[in-house]
């Protein structure tokens, strides 16, 4: 078995001593698959390992490394998915009971493309069942059960692409992919110390993903560092004749820049800082590390502005929009028996709720993000990116009930643990500060907002708490500027160390 | 003719003891609440979710919680040439900035 160091390597070390030989795919596969069957369940990661398949497409890489035919980068590296996406002749759980032995008889474009590319899957990693289309309640709304933030296994490791939360900063993985609708890469990536990457909407073909909404559903690459990210992004971005939403615009990936002889890395650059209520919403840990990343892109050389969002109630248009498109999908689920299956009351709460949306609701959303698109637009005109913290507040624990009332000093991040299991209606009814007026907190709904314009953004890590959990910041651009957020993420790691610390006992 | 309950009738027709054409001429204790076409017409999908009592009423407080969220979206005048987003796509002129650093 290769030793720890070699697993926790970067995906462009990995590459590279591939590419020389000098570790082999098959080698590497089976390390990280003992890593897999060794802490797999204890983090709750996993839905399935692929041994046998991720064996034999190891044989193959390292038969055409021989040969001589290297394809790139990702050659030979193992990876593992979220279970949501399609792999022929493998179980594809979507994390939910009622499908538990759903197997489907093509691949994803994402999984074709890191074939193609000589990529390894060596295992469907857990999920939040049905992504949480419904909400949910805990983190325990799996099939697969709770996933564990690996720094401190008694607290979440963030949903609902849950198992590559926990995956890829415990090296199970050589990378991950997960998806987001409202969410989803960007909250286990602040709970569990990951660099995950929500490209632009259309950015990444979802043929053969989940669908849970048609128009915000986006496949993006968890890794333990942004430049890992540039380079899997780089293998699944692409048009794509089979999802039609897809973007011609190509994706180019820059290598990273390096300043001018007397000049810092980010000078010039113009960084909008949405600074949220820490007082009525944050944790006083993830307010300091946040004030702390700020000063080390200051000293980076970029110019700072505290801004703030256009006034739009981005929390409820985005519910309402794939809410809506989620009951289209899932209805003949939702009116069958298996809904009674799945495992967490709000899920079928929330399901059968989102029959009975209004058309107009759903169209006024849609109207609403015409809107919300051009003026959040009209922001990169003054800004190259914006930053916000991933999350207010670090990862709850495995067992909070994310609908128990707020109760101060206690632990004010259950109601909100992601965004879907905040906003979605589950029939209780949270308490917020009463300090905390209507629709305020709108103001600084970044995910929602980016979310709805289909935006890209990346969470890296800025910090941990004392409990060591980790902290997270997100830089969202505007459409299409995948490269940029990942450039600032890039200059942000190069400066810091939070993304190479390694967890305990991993 | 001996009259059964509907429990005895189900155990019967379980197990086989009558023939499907002996069932439906059998006379059932509740027979006047059955419509005639329920025993030969082919099964429908439920038109009604299949919910616990304590299931609908959380569904019913979601609701509820819902129109009174989404009176933030109906509460606003929008444009009359605003059109939806319906197929989404990201804005072009977004894409001509794209990788601006």
């Amino acid at each position: 078995m290769l030793s720890e160091d070699i697993l926790y390597l970067s995906l462009r070390e990995l590459g590279a001593q591939i590419k020389a030989r000098k570790i082999r795919p098959v080698q590497l596969t089976e390390s990280y698959l003992a890593r897999l069957e060794k802490f797999g369940a204890k983090l709750g990661a996993v839905a399935t390992i692929t041994s046998k398949h991720a064996l034999q497409q190891a044989k193959q890489a390292e038969k055409e490394i021989d040969a001589g035919n290297y394809r790139g980068p990702l050659h030979g590296i193992p990876y593992g998915v979220k279970d949501l996406l399609a792999t022929k002749g493998i179980k594809t759980t979507w994390g939910a009971p009622p499908f538990r032995d759903q197997v489907f008889d093509y691949d994803a474009t994402v999984i074709r493309k890191l074939a193609d590319a000589g990529a390894i899957l060596v295992a469907k990693l857990s999920m939040i069942e049905l992504a949480g289309g419904g909400g949910y309640s805990n983190g325990s709304a799996s099939l697969q059960g709770p996933s564990r933030c690996p720094f401190n296994t008694e607290h979440w490791a963030g949903g609902s692409s849950s198992g590559p939360g926990a995956a890829v900063p415990a090296a199970l993985v050589g990378f991950a992919i997960g998806s987001e609708t409202l969410g989803s890469i960007i909250t286990p990536s602040a709970f569990s110390a990951v660099s995950g990457l929500r490209p632009t909407y259309g950015r990444v073909s979802r043929h053969g993903a989940m669908a849970l909404s048609w128009t915000m559903d986006k496949l993006g690459p968890m890794c333990r560092s942004a430049a890992d990210c540039a380079l899997v992004l780089e293998t699944i971005a692409g048009f794509d004749s089979l999802d039609e939403t897809t973007v011609r615009t190509p994706y180019i990936s820059r290598p990273p820049r390096h300043a001018a002889p007397g000049r810092a890395p980010l000078e010039g650059k113009r960084i909008g800082v949405i600074r949220p209520d820490f007082k009525a919403d944050g944790d006083p840990e993830v307010e300091i590390a946040f004030d702390v990343a700020l000063e080390t892109l200051r000293g980076l050389g970029a110019k700072l502005t505290e801004t703030e969002l256009p006034d739009y109630p981005y929390s409820v248009v985005g519910v309402t929009l794939y809410s809506s498109e989620a009951a289209s999908i899932f209805r003949p689920f939702i009116q069958s028996d298996k809904l009674q299956q799945l495992v967490d009351e709000s899920q079928k709460i929330g399901l059968v709720a989102a029959l009975s949306i209004p058309a107009t609701d759903y169209l006024d959303s849609c109207r609403l993000r015409t809107q919300i698109q051009a003026d959040l637009g009209k922001m990169f005109e003054r800004f190259d990116v914006l930053v916000a913290p991933s999350r207010l507040r670090p990862a709850p624990r495995v067992d909070a009930d994310f609908n128990a009332p707020v109760k101060e000093d206690v632990d004010k991040s259950a109601d909100k643990a992601t965004d879907k299991a905040a906003e979605k209606p589950t029939g209780k009814t949270a308490q917020k500060p009463a300090a905390s007026p209507p629709h305020s907190e709108d103001r600084h709904s970044i995910i929602a907002a980016s979310n709805i314009a289909g935006l890209p953004a990346i969470s890296v890590p800025c910090g941990f708490t004392k409990e060591n959990l980790p902290i997270g910041i997100q830089f969202v651009g505007n459409a299409l500027a995948d490269d940029t957020c990942l450039g600032f993420a890039r200059d942000f790691q190069k400066v810091t160390d939070f993304h190479q610390r390694r967890p305990p006992n991993f | 003719m001996k009259r059964i309950s509907r429990r005895e009738f189900h155990h019967l027709a379980a197990v086989g003891a009558i023939s499907g054409a002996a069932a439906a001429a059998m006379p059932l204790v509740e027979a006047a609440a059955t419509p005639p076409q329920a025993q030969t017409a082919a099964p429908k999908p439920p038109t009604k979710i299949l919910l616990t009592p304590e299931q609908e009423k959380k569904v019913q407080e979601a609701i509820g919680k819902r129109d009174e969220d989404v009176t933030a979206i109906r509460g606003r005048t929008l444009p009359y040439t605003l059109e939806p987003a319906f197929v989404f796509q990201v804005r072009g002129a977004a894409g001509r900035r794209a990788g601006r650093r």
